[in-house]
């Protein structure tokens, strides 16, 4: 499914938040949100699940004006992930199902939903933990669960707000190699927000770069330049390529 | 790869589910026999095959069937009424306050009935209704009760606005239900302060939760009143299951987050504060039975929200069995019982607390 920004302003009481935000995703898309702290990057997330109400502005999903729809319709079409999940005390299990029967509870424990969280569970390499508690597992644990919970209704548009955020190095690459799978596997519009980004330069697509709450500049991935850069985080690097892969070297202390 | 083995993530929850079947089998079990058993026990101590006979009518003594019939029975649906409407209210307050110490009694909402009741009582005379008494003698008994709903419901208004439109902390609804408390506390002292000896005593009685106050018309109202509302918490468990994840995970799940969260508010409000204005105050079960049963089934509130209503029927059956039983042939107001179990279980449910966010 496209997923379509146009013309998003948001202000919070006090500050302006986002300024004119328009891009546009085709399918099969990992893109990334990056910019500095305070840049409104999470703010972008939720007003595209529609968590916060832009002041003006509106987003399209395959072309449909994403008011129109009810908080139902939009969470079978988007499935999100927020910055910060505490555990609970439930089963890996019945963590990830949630993601499908809070949307239809009717088909309380429907064969095929419990044939979905299966799926889901080896997909991600969870199926061993499955009838753990979330409480007991690790941050980097709970993150593919929660993960794993937006993924099992199908979503055609993934919404994830630092997801690799409290990894190691290893569970940060497991996760964004898996975004980059099944996005292009399922054929999903995807959306991270992330602050890495030399993974970000591995794994997406394409950038959304944001400062001071205005798109300062979005595309593929030629447009990361050692300019863009300074011009976005002010700060002086060169981008080597390293192992085939592009990398951004910091130049100087900030 | 056998099936089995394929499937080994379905199986286990299945699993799981098992075991919640059977420990709510065995609650439900323990729930009649406690029912049968208070039925049976009292200062008429009768054997079970006189029970039987008495209950499917073919009776020999008309004295005892009366005791059995208009006394024990009403009391006994009194206590499995209550105590679910308490359990299941404590419980889904629990979840949409976000807070374990959550239940009517804790927030204050029982306190504010009882203001509202000494405010009937002894301003407008409803207590022992003399020809100067502001309410006619015949409507007294509901003047009572519906001031008493005006004051729970006044405590939960307050509270809602404040969860709501201030977004205060779990902690500091908490201690807005102390304040609470305190307030009307205070106001019912004053009143008392004014009022005569008789009117004094007539307030402090209906202070007592007393599962005997209930009459057949009484618990009709209240049953009306709870199956509905155990149904619809019943069918959002999934819903508060997602809660649990927080607002944003919810919504993002389809959940409409705050219709969600109002409707409950007011509904087991309601739902207390009419079992508090028939029967008293009965502190602690809403709170407790929730914690009782999270061991046997997790957070997952397509379960805790029936079995805490068993629960809560459970706990107030076997609270008034040892309330009658305990200093026969004086019957105590089971009220005093729970809070007694109650309160040393608060205690360590809030240090339980401090320790988990330490």
């Amino acid at each position: 499914m496209s997923l379509k920004a146009q013309n998003i302003n948001f202000t919070y009481p006090k500050t302006e938040v986002l300024k004119d935000i328009s891009f546009a995703l085709q399918p099969g898309t990992l893109a990334v949100i990056m910019g500095t702290n305070g840049s409104g990057k999470s703010t972008l997330l939720k007003i595209i699940n529609r968590l916060i109400e832009p002041q003006s502005g509106t987003i399209f999903i395959a072309d449909n004006d994403y008011r129109k729809l009810t908080r139902h319709e939009l969470a079978r079409h988007c499935g999100y992930m927020p910055q910060k999940s505490a555990a609970v005390h439930c089963t890996v299990f019945e963590a990830v199902l949630l993601g499908r029967q809070a949307l239809n509870p009717e088909r309380l424990e429907a064969e095929k939903g419990l044939q979905q969280v299966d799926e889901i569970l080896k997909l991600i390499h969870l199926d061993h933990l499955s009838d753990r508690f979330t409480t007991e597992l690790s941050g980097g644990e709970l993150q593919r669960v929660v993960i794993a919970r937006a993924l099992v209704r199908k979503p055609k548009i993934l919404l994830l707000d630092e997801p690799t955020n409290h990894l190691d190095l290893i569970n940060q690459l497991e996760v964004m190699s898996l975004l980059k799978n099944i996005t292009h596997k399922l054929n999903l519009t995807t959306l991270v927000v992330t602050h890495d980004i030399n993974s970000a330069l591995r794994f997406a697509d394409s950038f959304i770069l944001l400062k001071k709450g205005s798109l300062h500049a979005a595309g593929p991935k030629k447009i990361i330049t050692a300019k863009i850069i300074e011009e976005v985080f002010k700060l002086k690097s060169v981008i080597a390529e390293v192992a085939g892969f592009p990398v951004v070297v910091p130049l100087e202390q900030p | 790869m056998t099936e089995a083995e394929n499937n080994s993530t379905i199986s286990a929850y299945r699993k799981r589910l098992l075991w919640r079947n059977w420990g709510g089998l065995i609650l439900l079990l323990s729930l009649v026999f406690l029912f049968l058993l208070s039925l049976k026990i009292g200062t008429y101590e009768i054997s079970w095959s006189m029970l039987a006979n008495i209950l499917s009518g073919n009776n020999g003594d008309p004295l005892l069937a009366h005791v059995i019939r208009q006394i024990r029975l009403p009391r006994a649906c009194a206590a499995l009424i209550a105590g679910a409407a308490l359990g299941c209210g404590g419980a889904a307050m629990q979840n949409v306050l976000r807070n374990p110490l959550a239940s009517p009694f804790t927030l204050g909402v029982s306190q504010g009935a009882a203001c509202g009741a000494a405010f009937a009582i002894i301003v407008l005379g409803a207590g022992l209704p003399t020809a100067d008494s502001l309410v006619p003698p015949a409507f007294a008994p509901y003047i009572i009760v519906l001031a008493a709903f005006g004051g729970a419901l006044l405590t939960v208004t307050v509270l809602t606005l404040l969860a709501f439109f201030r977004d205060i902390s779990p902690e500091s609804l908490i201690l807005t239900g102390v304040a609470l408390s305190a307030f009307f506390g205070a106001v019912t002292m004053l009143l008392q302060y004014f009022a005569s000896d008789i009117e004094v005593a007539g307030t402090v009685f209906w202070t007592f939760g007393d599962l005997g106050k209930a009459r057949w018309r009484d618990l009709f109202l209240m049953l009306a009143l709870l199956l509905p509302t155990l149904f619809y918490l019943w069918r959002q468990g999934w819903s508060f299951n997602a809660l649990l994840w927080g607002n944003e995970t919810a919504a993002s799940l389809g959940v409409q987050v705050n219709r969600l969260r109002l409707i409950t508010l007011i509904i087991t409000a309601l739902l207390a504060a009419v079992t508090i204005a028939f029967l008293g105050i009965i502190g602690f079960v809403g709170l407790i039975a929730p914690h009782l049963m999270r061991p046997l089934v997790g957070q997952d509130y397509r379960y805790l929200i029936p079995y805490s209503a068993l629960a809560g029927a459970v706990l107030l059956l076997f609270a008034d069995l040892a309330a009658r039983v305990v200093m026969a042939p004086v019957v105590l107001p089971v009220g005093i019982l729970t809070s007694f179990a109650g309160a040393p279980l608060f205690i360590y449910l809030i240090a339980r607390n401090r320790k988990n966010q330490q």
